[in-house]
């Protein structure tokens, strides 16, 4: 099981800030003896003394674990589009585009990049907030199914973290990298119009942004950035019709021939 | 005129017969459950339907996991896709696929490689196992 934690750093600054602030103002009403700012200066000094005292033993274990985990490199952009998340990693130079599955290495901090609007998330062990540049960690590998909730405008999404162990996510990130190969079944995925929405890197490139990247598609667990799994089954009925499964979603109604709908979903399952 | 060497209703032992009482309904209760647990199988056979030797239980958790809602509507299976023909009251149905009487071995066939009864059908092969698919055709055939 995981346990992620996010450096909320933001917390601490906050903290150390209000301890000069407060300094400053015992200080200040020190040296103004009889002034009614006196008394104020000195409640708004405990307060705030309170409140940086508070926050750093909350952030105690955040804290720490920043300063002893190892750094991967890894930067995540995180960005919103529609429905789904565009998750584009990047290391050393090499990036690449995936969508909706977060894979982190389990014991290092890697650097999340959220690019759209700030979002308050929960996952089973731990609040964090998204928005801008954040440091997170996962402990220890494991799946962890993040929920996701904007007040204005209003929105409720989940997010799949995958903390896998370091050299698996070796793995993952080199295969990840790797285009997939052109076979006779990747034309129907150009005939049949996925492509006007979709890519999958070395066979249909279009740098639009408006579907999922499906490159390696049959290596993810959860399909239409939600909570099912990535099963024929489920598949099949998402291409036809997806609005039965999820409620707005952008993908049109695809009354594919028959044979050709067996062969293009046994073809995204191959794309691992 | 009193009767002689019977207790009057204040000198009765109230509070232990009501002990002893409530410990009897307890061990009563007990031993219901107890007995509808050894005997939880038999419940589940009697939602068997004739002629299906599949486990009806066992067929609805399948359904789901195999996605059958994704395409079709089934009675309290979220979600209720409406691809394929609405499943609501197949125990009822005639044929299926339009084509294939409504029996245990026909489902059992069409569940496992729908397209070597139909070969065009819109129905992905699943992979269903013979065991899964007795299971499914059992389940369905309880809804009518």
């Amino acid at each position: 099981m995981q346990s992620s934690v996010s450096c909320r750093m933001r917390f601490a600054v906050a903290a150390i800030a209000a301890i000069a602030w407060s300094i400053i103002a015992l200080r200040w009403s020190i040296s103004r003896r009889g002034s009614p700012w006196r008394h104020r200066a000195v409640m708004v000094a405990i307060i705030a003394l309170a409140a940086a005292i508070l926050s750093i033993v909350s952030d105690w274990r955040s804290i720490q674990l920043r300063l002893r985990m190892p750094r991967s490199g890894v930067t995540i952009h995180i960005d919103e589009i529609g429905d789904w998340w565009r998750l584009t990693y990047e290391r050393d130079g090499m990036a690449f585009v995936t969508a909706n599955e977060l894979h982190v290495p389990a014991g290092t901090i890697v650097t999340l990049d959220c690019r759209s609007r700030p979002v308050g998330a929960w996952s089973a062990h731990d609040f964090l907030s998204l928005g801008g540049r954040s440091s997170f960690i996962a402990e220890t590998p494991g799946v962890d199914r993040a929920l996701l909730i904007r007040l204005f405008p209003p929105s409720r999404r989940h997010l799949r973290i995958v903390a896998d162990p370091a050299p698996d996510f070796e793995r993952w990130f080199a295969n990840e990298l790797r285009p997939a190969a052109t076979v006779a079944a990747s034309d129907l995925f150009v005939s049949s119009g996925c492509s006007y929405c979709h890519v999958i890197r070395g066979v249909a490139e279009d740098p639009s942004t408006i579907a999922p990247d499906l490159t390696h598609f049959g290596a993810r667990r959860t399909i239409g950035a939600m909570d099912m799994p990535n099963r024929r089954g489920f598949l099949s009925g998402w291409i036809v019709d997806s609005h039965a499964l999820k409620h707005g979603s952008e993908m049109p109604d695809n009354r594919l021939n028959p044979p050709v709908l067996h062969k293009l979903v046994s073809y995204l399952e191959t794309l691992r | 005129m009193r009767r002689a060497n019977l207790p009057t209703a204040h000198e009765y032992h109230l509070g232990g017969c009501l002990f002893i009482c409530s410990a009897g309904v307890i061990l009563l209760g007990i031993f219901i459950l107890v007995l509808s647990f050894i005997t939880r199988e038999d419940w589940t056979a009697s939602l068997r339907p004739v002629g299906y030797i599949g486990d009806p239980a066992r067929g609805r958790a399948l359904v789901s996991m195999y996605g059958c809602p994704s395409c079709h509507t089934i009675p309290d299976q979220a979600p209720h896709g409406a691809v394929g023909p609405p499943l609501e009251q197949m125990g009822s149905r005639s044929y299926i696929a339009g084509r294939f009487p409504n029996e245990e071995i026909w489902m059992t066939l069409w569940l496992e490689h729908p397209q070597n009864l139909k070969r065009d059908t819109a129905m992905p092969d699943l992979n269903v196992g013979r065991r899964d698919a007795l299971d499914m055709a059992a389940y369905l055939a309880t809804l009518r």
